[in-house]
């Protein structure tokens, strides 16, 4: 045992763990949340991923097609040769027309919030062992991404921007416990924050709770941002109300919420880098 | 070292830093690896291990730190977390097998466990208990254990793999 605790081996260990904690450490002090060693292996490995990314969704959209061909083998050449050119069409058309679908999206926003400051960024992985949905987009701090930058899907709320490395950020999605927004409900004002915990998560929901028992808001009510805070602009789009339940801890009630974004099928969001009132603590009209 | 066996060595761990990167795309791309009871696998820790249990503690803790640090980029845990597991398991699973252990598919199935049941719970804690206790042991029976079990599956193949590749690389001296 001395003579492994001596060996180079274990020196050689002790040092690069000892290299890996001061990179914790540093994380915990830094404004961009994440380790130097992992800003570092980010950029080199950001390319590659973005790449394989690309190259997951054609493969999932190509799959129709291929199951087509194969049980078409027995079609003469030039029908098959055929079918391939349309079927290579048709996926290129349908990702321009999801493409364009976005940026109308996008260009809609846009004009209704003139100041806000966007980067289109791509999805370009997921933790597998993520319980709550959270995501990893292909622009970084490099592209101006900052830590608690909102992520917008068209008019809909995302997340926000947790950690952020030079070329990737990670964001945390409406479904993570830790994601707090103000948020209140169109028609009848009534607010507070938007949050989600362990059993509304894996349900795809999240919650607007201290509500009052005699509350007005009904099922199919629509809740918005508040831009309390200064972080979430005002009026994006979180979900829509489905039930209205008792909390279990307290009197109050809670307004059970679907987020208006399938998270499990996002492929391109938009960060918001800037807009007025970014930082500024915005006093809403809001109950 | 000759050179010829030098050469052989490097093509080796060539070959062992592709396959990491290749199995690293393949975990955290959305759509490569199916989801089975809507779980993934953690592709590079039977592979760390499969990797660790061919090679020399020095080379098997720097393959571990490349694992840790590929899956720290999309992980949602603290950072370094999986570097810092990685570096460790392949460190120790590679003493172990260089000095009392014997080098078989039983041993690693007992690393390959023993690394599952240190990886998912810490995993579980740091990323599920510290946020919300309150049904937390629901979601490591429903999500963790699943996709432990969903890892566990992989251990064969990445253990032969890594005892091909070293196979065919390995220059025994006269």
């Amino acid at each position: 045992m001395r003579r492994f605790i001596k060996s180079t081996g274990f020196k050689v260990f002790l040092a690069v763990i000892a290299v890996i904690l001061a990179g914790s450490i540093t994380a915990v002090f830094t404004n961009s949340n994440t380790a130097p060693q992992t800003s570092v292996a980010g950029t080199f490995f950001g390319p590659l991923q973005r790449f394989s990314s690309y190259l997951a969704h054609n493969v999932a959209d190509f799959s129709l097609n291929f199951k087509s061909s194969a049980s078409l083998l027995k079609e003469k050449e030039e029908l098959e040769a055929r079918i391939d050119e349309l079927s290579e069409r048709l996926v290129d058309y349908d990702r321009a027309k999801y493409t364009l679908e976005l940026y109308e999206e996008f260009l809609g926003v846009k004009e209704e919030n003139p100041s806000f400051k966007f980067v289109a960024a791509p999805v370009v992985g997921r933790d597998p062992l993520d319980y709550f949905v959270n995501l990893t987009l292909g622009k970084g701090s490099l592209h101006g991404v900052k830590v608690n930058d909102p992520v917008i899907y068209g008019k809909n709320l995302v997340g926000v921007v947790v950690s952020v490395m030079p070329t990737q950020s990670k964001v945390s999605t409406l479904l993570n416990p830790d994601f707090n927004v103000g948020a209140y409900e169109t028609g009848t004002r009534e607010g507070g924050f938007v949050t989600s915990d362990l059993t509304l998560s894996p349900l795809g929901y999240c919650k607007l709770p201290g509500l009052e028992k005699s509350t007005a808001i009904s099922p199919g009510s629509l809740v918005v941002t508040s831009g309390i805070g200064g972080i979430y602009p005002r009026d994006i789009i979180i979900g829509k109300v489905v039930d209205i339940a008792n909390d279990s801890d307290d009197i109050s009630s809670y307004a059970l919420i679907e987020p208006a974004v399938s998270f499990s099928q996002l492929s391109d969001v938009f960060i918001i880098v800037d807009f007025a009132g970014d930082g500024a603590q915005v006093s809403g009209a809001v109950e | 070292m000759p050179e010829k066996e030098r050469r052989m060595a490097n093509i080796r761990r060539l070959i062992y830093g592709l396959a990491l990167i290749i199995a690293a795309l393949i975990q955290n791309s959305v759509a490569f690896l199916p989801r089975l009871l809507n779980v993934k696998a953690v592709l590079l820790l039977p592979l760390v291990i499969g990797v660790a249990m061919q090679e020399f503690e020095i080379p098997a803790l720097f393959f571990g730190l490349l694992a840790g640090l590929l899956a720290d980029i999309f992980s949602a845990a603290p950072g370094g977390f999986n570097a810092l597991l990685f570096t460790s398991f392949a460190f120790l699973v590679s003493a172990l097998i260089n000095t009392v252990m014997r080098n078989n598919i039983v041993t690693a199935l007992l690393f390959n466990g023993l690394g599952l049941l240190i990886y998912f719970p810490t995993h579980w804690l740091f990323t599920v208990v510290l946020k919300a206790r309150e049904g937390a042991l629901a979601v490591f029976l429903t999500f963790h254990l699943p996709s432990a079990l969903y890892t566990l599956l992989f251990f064969p193949m990445f253990y032969y793999f890594a005892g091909a590749v070293k196979r065919r690389t390995h220059i025994r001296a006269l």
